[in-house]
């Protein structure tokens, strides 16, 4: 195409320039607040560097009056045994959708399309009665649990596997490989980029999530990062709000690291699911 | 042992760990859904009794219900279109050049990836009526401050506003995917055919081509606008006098508030029904186009 | 109608000098061709003609005028791509009319309501009734409602082709058209685009890297190589007279024999690869122009190292003692040499070609002297 004249390319620029404003704004304010001693605060003049810098304050103020390490912890735990499981679920049901033919397996899909449309906080309510009457409401286990079966997983993980190639399935059997090893051995490995897609995918909705551990968990010690921000938010009641944007900055900071770090990995990976 | 019969085995070995665990969370539970929706049931009542469809004729008469019903479908109304807009806007803009491609790409998507938990506890500030950076800029503008999130007639729309800064940038990756897929020999066709401008070749060749990613960026925009909860839970609590009640919300308080079980369900059946109508809506469009092509 | 006048255009992307400074003039009407081996700035050169790329340096000129500020659209130039580009939701009708709904509808017209306005259904019938005349000169009228999609390779290449005449453009610029067809449609399609030509009467710019099309279609030649035009001539030019070395390997097929050799101040050569006083040049004629001989008898010789029987000829290849494979073109009804035979290759002088060391020819008279 013909070279953009300079106008349409400033235009570009200024267009693009105002939406990044809106979307990275929050962000500023809220590390720009993280770092300011209360009075600049709540001062008239707006100021995205403060005069005098109360970072060490407004961050060790939030660490102190709320436990964020073990919210994060809690987060790291429960999002990792979440994905562990899935996959240890998902793999082996979604090649023997691919590639085995065996009694049910078109009622056994036309479930897991079903199940796609569902979403989750639609079954809560029953969710929440069983783990009641099995007393495992407030654990990690009520955190964890609900989610190990991830139709979206299996679905992903089926169509992925359809594009494998019979072939290499039929030299591992040749080679002597039962099924299950087939699933871990061969498949897996050459499932990695649909794997890391469904990880991005799988991570982010639960570290992100709230419905249900506020559902789920009352007690604090197995507050996930979302959870942890709200109760620091009420318990501070909502007028320090130096160490709430500290603390706000610490809950979203290790994900949003992750994804500038690997970020083409992370926007490939969502491109991936959605469109599926 | 026959050879499809060792499969067969196989396959059902490898789905069972999935289809037990598939039983107990989800058909189990949603199953109960439809039996709950016609019980009298409340958490911890040690015997239920079927009411029939009292539930439904409560709801009916259930302002609440109705608020949470107009409430839900005039954020998605916001919203939807809204984050497309942006999203399509965002992408084709980020497309048409080379410069800062990824650093444009990288801010839009921020929102996306950051705890909307977190990011409403920002908002909130921001939203603070006397010290919070909107109104600065209102006065600022010579505009008159508004207590955003305590004014029932626009505290719904600051919420949607906050939907669409959230989500625009997963529509636009979307987006970004569809348009990558179009072949630029078009463009230089369509250049040599005397399209005049850039909008007659938007209007000749990407619009048309991205119908289907259009349709599935519709769909999920709305399926996940119908899904609002985090911002309503964080910022509003449904008020001020349910000027921000929606269903998820609804189904909340009176599930797990209230323990209303039994008429928690029956909004489920609506939200599902809602939820499942539009992912239907998809696959006819999918029918339309496909016969069509 | 007009006549292309190219004004030593450079194009650099980067760091990569891909178009060093070409001149090209072609006359209205002319069919040229523009071939060389991949990645040599061909389809770059066509794109700046057509105004899709800007040339980093030099002009371009239409009818005489300069056109480097003018954008595609008002070039009146048309364009066939290799992957012909057709609008995949588009009917092949709507495919055609879409250059003639472009430039003659105005942006209300164009709209959804422009069908109601008066002027536009005037206008579209028109059109219509263009679009049903060329393909009906392409015989693609039975395709009219299909989508691309269900077309053939060949049908597709002919609806690109339609969209390009549709609106009788001064030139037609054509970027390897037919290299996605198979080897029988394109023999086909080649006598297709050259009547087309002859019909037209238009300006045919066309880039291919396939020598066999260029020199079936074209009434001049521009071999190009790494982003320079090297000759332009006629086929029988450019096929008889090399200005290049590279230019006389790149054209005929099987390739020009090339062998080292001294030349004396008398124009006498000879064959050899060590190094002497003289001076070194390359000696390069085609396996027609040389004949098998008894061994004593040429200044040239070795064992036959394999034989191509296509048929019509055969291609003798000679391994020579200084390790050069050379190819003689041999009439099969004659007597049929055997591999391992030891030949000599006679060499007819007044064919050879001989490049200096600079790849540029050397004219004059030529003697071949005993070689080893
Ligand atoms: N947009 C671009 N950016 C950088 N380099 C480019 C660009 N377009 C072309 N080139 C380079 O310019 C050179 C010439 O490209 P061009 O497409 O003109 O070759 P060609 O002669 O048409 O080859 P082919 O026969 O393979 O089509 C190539 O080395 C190519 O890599
Ligand atoms: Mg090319």
């Amino acid at each position: 195409m013909m070279p953009r004249s300079f106008a349409a390319s400033a235009f570009r620029h200024a267009a693009l320039l105002s939406i990044a404003t809106f979307a990275l704004l929050p962000f500023a304010v809220m590390v720009s607040t993280s770092i300011k001693p209360a009075n600049e605060i709540f001062s008239d003049t707006v100021r995205w560097w403060p005069q005098k810098l109360a970072m060490i304050e407004n961050y060790s103020e939030a660490f102190s009056a709320a436990p964020l390490m073990l919210y994060l912890v809690n987060g790291v735990v429960v999002t990792a045994a979440i994905f562990f499981l899935q996959v240890l679920v998902a793999l082996p049901a979604a090649y023997a959708l691919a590639k085995l033919r065996f009694f049910g397996r078109h009622v056994a899909f036309g479930f897991v399309l079903f199940c796609l449309l569902i979403p989750y906080q639609a079954i809560a309510v029953p969710l929440f009665i069983l783990l009641y009457y099995v007393g495992l409401l407030d654990s990690y286990s009520a955190l964890v649990l609900p989610f190990t079966i991830s139709v979206f997983g299996i679905f992903l993980m089926r169509q992925f596997f359809m594009g494998v190639p019979d072939d290499l399935v039929d030299a591992a059997r040749m080679d002597g490989m039962s099924e299950l090893s087939i699933v871990w051995r061969v498949m897996l490995p050459a499932a990695v980029p649909a794997l890391t897609a469904f990880g991005v995918f799988s991570v982010v909705a639960h570290w992100n999530d709230y419905f249900w551990p506020l559902v789920a968990v009352s007690s604090d010690s197995y507050f996930t990062p979302p959870l942890g921000i709200m109760a620091f938010r009420n318990a501070e009641a909502g007028n320090d709000f130096g160490p709430l944007m500290a603390a706000a900055t610490i809950i979203v900071a290790p994900l949003l690291a992750l994804f500038l770090l690997a970020q083409r990995r992370f926007i490939e990976g969502i491109a991936f699911t959605g469109i599926k | 042992m026959s050879l499809s019969a060792s499969q067969n085995r196989a396959g059902l070995a490898l789905i069972a760990p999935a289809s037990v665990l598939a039983l107990l969370f989800l058909i189990a539970p949603l199953s109960s859904i439809f039996v709950l929706a016609f019980t009298d049931y409340q958490l911890g009542d040690r015997s239920l009794s079927f009411v029939g469809l009292k539930n439904f004729e409560a709801l009916a008469d259930d302002p609440t219900f109705w608020k949470s019903l107009t409430n839900t479908l005039i954020y998605s109304a916001v919203v939807v279109p809204g984050s497309m807009l942006l999203g399509l806007v965002s992408a084709l803009l980020i497309d048409a050049g080379t410069s800062l491609r990824s650093f444009y790409r990288t801010a839009f998507f921020l929102p996306v990836m950051a705890s909307l938990l977190a990011m409403a506890v920002v908002w909130e500030f921001m939203l603070h009526p006397s010290f919070g950076i909107v109104n600065a800029t209102m006065k600022a503008l010579g505009f008159a401050p508004h207590n955003w999130l305590k004014d029932g007639g626009i505290a719904l729309y600051v919420l949607a506003v906050i939907g669409i800064w959230q989500s625009f940038g997963f529509n636009m990756v979307l987006f970004m995917a569809g348009l990558s897929a179009i072949p630029r020999d078009l463009y230089d066709a369509a250049e040599m055919d005397g399209t005049p401008n850039a909008w007659a070749r938007f209007k000749l060749i990407t619009w048309p081509l991205l119908a289907p990613v259009t349709v599935f960026v519709a769909v999920t925009s709305v399926i996940r606008s119908f899904q609002v909860f985090d911002t309503v839970h964080a910022l509003t609590q449904g008020g001020p006098n349910k000027a921000t009640e929606v269903l998820l919300y609804t189904i909340y308080a009176e599930g797990f508030e209230f323990f209303r079980s039994g008429h928690a369900a029956a909004i489920t059946i609506v939200f599902i029904m809602l939820v499942v109508g539009v992912s239907l809506l998809r696959f006819v469009s999918l029918k339309k186009n496909g016969a069509s092509a | 109608m007009a006549g292309v006048n190219i004004r030593s255009v450079a194009k650099t992307f980067g760091e990569t000098h891909v178009l060093k400074g070409v001149d090209l003039d072609i006359r209205d009407g002319e069919f040229i061709s523009l071939v060389g081996p991949s990645g040599c700035g061909k389809s770059t050169l066509l794109r700046i003609i057509a105004g899709l790329e800007q040339q980093s340096s030099g002009n371009i000129l239409l009818d005489g005028t300069a056109v480097d500020r003018m954008r595609p659209r008002d070039r009146d130039l048309a364009m066939v791509f290799q992957s012909y580009a057709l609008y995949p939701h588009l009917t092949v009708a709507e495919n055609i009319a879409v250059p003639l709904i472009m430039r003659r509808l105005n942006a209300t017209e164009r709209s959804v309501v422009g069908g109601l306005l008066p002027s536009g259904r005037g206008k579209r019938k028109e059109i219509a009734a263009e679009v049903e005349r060329v393909c009906e000169a392409l015989s693609i009228s039975m395709l009219k409602d299909r989508k691309p999609a269900a077309l053939s390779g060949g049908q597709r290449q002919r609806v690109a082709l339609a969209r390009a005449m549709v609106r009788k453009p001064s030139a037609f610029l054509m970027d390897e058209p037919l290299s996605n067809l198979d080897a029988k449609m394109r023999v086909q399609a080649r006598g297709e685009i050259a009547a087309l030509h002859r019909q037209l009467g238009s300006t045919f710019i066309y880039v291919t890297h396939d020598q066999a099309e260029a020199m079936t279609m074209s009434d001049r030649i521009a071999v190009m190589m790494g982003g320079e035009i090297l000759q332009i001539d006629t086929p029988d030019q450019v096929y008889q007279m090399p200005q290049d070395l590279r230019v006389a390997e790149f054209i005929g097929s099987p390739k020009i024999n090339v062998l080292q050799a001294a030349m004396s101040e008398n124009g006498a050569l000879a064959f050899t690869s060590a190094d002497t006083d003289s001076n070194r040049v390359h000696a390069a004629f085609r396996p027609e122009a040389a004949r098998l001989a008894g061994e004593a008898e040429a200044a040239l010789g070795g064992t036959i190292h394999h034989i191509e029987n296509l048929g019509a000829d055969l291609f003798v290849q000679v391994m020579t003692a200084g390790g050069d494979l050379v190819i003689v073109r041999c009439d099969p009804s004659g007597i049929r040499p055997a591999i391992g035979d030891k030949v000599g290759i006679h060499v007819d002088e007044t064919r050879l070609h001989v490049f200096g060391a600079d790849n540029r020819r050397i004219a004059g008279a030529f003697r071949l002297e005993g070689g080893r």
